[in-house]
């Protein structure tokens, strides 16, 4: 059997059929894009690491939740550790430690990205080009809402608070970035 | 629609509410499928994000930790598996009880008796008809044994004496015939008449002025009969033979008109 040419889907029958060289698979898969989701939300490699290994755990340790739901394998792993990474950024967040600048962390994110060992798949690849690039055409303000709920995982009185925007303007900033990115990914046809 | 909490959509999908706001937003959604296909694109835009960011790979141990701690719990599993893996007795006992054995065990026992029963009350039937014919049998083989003895002393006679009616009957006639031994004897009989249940005839062997009773017999509506006379002395020890009507039980001498009367064995 040719493992790398099973879908995310069947990899995950694999899984609950408790046979690791399905998670090895996945894991190869989706590694460098989970860590780098983690990497962005708690801004420490090693935290992140923790972060991708406990992530690529709980598909192993709960692979029957996945498939009692419906969608993506890769939506949902992007869930659960989009999730765990906001946990970790919580808990940073009260203890003191010194954060890293916006620039520190572009720099360290540009050092990692440029490893040799990341497995480029070419897909992955274009759409993470179209997405970047749908999400750099979004105005700042509404992208900011976007980077802050989502990856900074903050709800939207604490966007309010942080930024000094009354919660209106929020909602009418996030209902129009996910509308302006849903409109450029789909005629980049990177969305259903 | 409720206009505030559309609003919230957006932000529902990008995990920008609270956990009472999402309560609130997923108890609205119940009833309002609109919302639910709204929510439905805004969800998939979402799940695009994690895509635009820059991929990174984290250092190989993270993924040799994560694989040991994977075989580790592979171990574990079977490990666990060994231990509550039950017996196939016991298995068999779980199929049984929980199953449907106990149930197919109750149904396979109650028809069994069942048929139990049918199969041993058409036995006791059969063996009833089985005795009946039995008893049939048996009195067929006595009447034939009786049939062989009269065609034996008809085929082979010794000795045969012809017996006259009285003035009672005097159109009855009898013969006696006898055979070597004449301890049996045949008496057969015409032209008497058929007598009513409270009578019988009688048959007397008669010794000196002594009269033996020699068995009771009746005769066909015709008149006639045949019968087998057993005795315990020869026949040829008797001076005469006679028969009398007599009540039904018989007589220890005869009290009733004697209708045949002869001497044996004089000629």
């Amino acid at each position: 059997m040719d493992w790398n040419q099973l879908s995310d889907e069947e990899l995950m029958v694999c899984v609950l059929a408790r046979q690791e060289k399905a998670l090895d698979i996945l894991y190869n898969r989706y590694a460098p894009m989970v860590m780098g989701v983690a990497l962005k939300i708690v801004k420490d490699p090693l935290t992140a690491e923790e972060v991708v290994q406990e992530s690529f755990w709980r598909v192993w340790e709960r692979a029957e939740s996945f498939r009692q739901r419906r969608g993506s394998f890769a939506a949902w792993l992007f869930g659960l550790s989009r999730n765990l990474a906001i946990d970790q950024w919580r808990r940073i967040r009260v203890r003191p430690q010194a954060a890293r600048s916006t620039a520190e962390q572009e720099k360290l994110e540009r050092q990692m990205d440029s490893n040799p060992s990341v497995p480029e798949v070419a897909w992955a690849t274009i759409q993470q080009n179209q997405v970047r690039a749908a999400m750099l055409s979004l105005p700042n303000d509404q992208r900011q809402v976007i980077e802050m709920a989502y990856f900074n995982g903050l709800t939207r009185q604490e966007i309010a608070a942080e930024t000094n925007i009354p919660l209106g303007t929020i909602h009418t900033r996030a209902r129009l970035a996910l509308q302006k990115l849903r409109q450029l990914l789909q005629s980049e046809g990177g969305e259903d | 629609m409720d206009k505030q909490i559309e609003e919230l959509l957006p932000l529902y999908a990008l995990s920008g509410l609270s956990a009472e706001e999402e309560a609130a937003v997923e108890a609205y959604l119940i009833n309002n499928i609109e919302s639910q296909i709204v929510l439905e694109k805004l969800m998939a835009t979402v799940e695009q994000l994690p895509y635009g960011v820059s991929a990174v790979s984290p250092s190989p141990q993270v993924k040799s930790r994560l694989m040991a701690r994977v075989r580790q719990n592979l171990r574990q599993e079977q490990e666990w598996q060994k231990q509550i893996q039950p017996s196939w007795a016991e298995r068999l006992w779980q199929i049984f009880r929980w199953g449907w054995g106990m149930p197919a065990l109750t149904t396979l026992t109650t028809v069994t008796l069942f048929f139990t029963l049918l199969w041993v009350q058409s036995l006791w039937r059969d063996n009833q008809t089985l005795r009946q014919e039995l008893l049939t049998q048996q009195t067929l083989i006595a009447q034939l044994e009786e049939n062989n003895q009269v065609a034996n002393l008809l085929y082979n006679p010794q000795y045969i004496t012809t017996i006259a009616g009285t003035e009672h009957r005097p159109q009855a006639v009898a013969q006696l015939i006898t055979d070597q031994k004449a301890t049996q004897a045949i008496l057969v009989v015409d032209h008497l008449v058929s007598l009513d249940a409270q009578n019988t005839y009688q048959l007397w062997l008669i010794e000196g002025q002594t009269a033996h009773p020699a068995g009771l017999f009746a005769v066909t509506l015709q008149g006639n009969g045949v019968w087998l006379i057993d005795s315990e002395m020869p026949i040829t020890s008797f001076n005469a033979i006679g028969v009398s009507i007599e009540p039904a039980a018989g007589s220890q001498q005869p009290t009733g008109d004697i209708i045949l009367l002869g001497a044996l064995f004089t000629g």
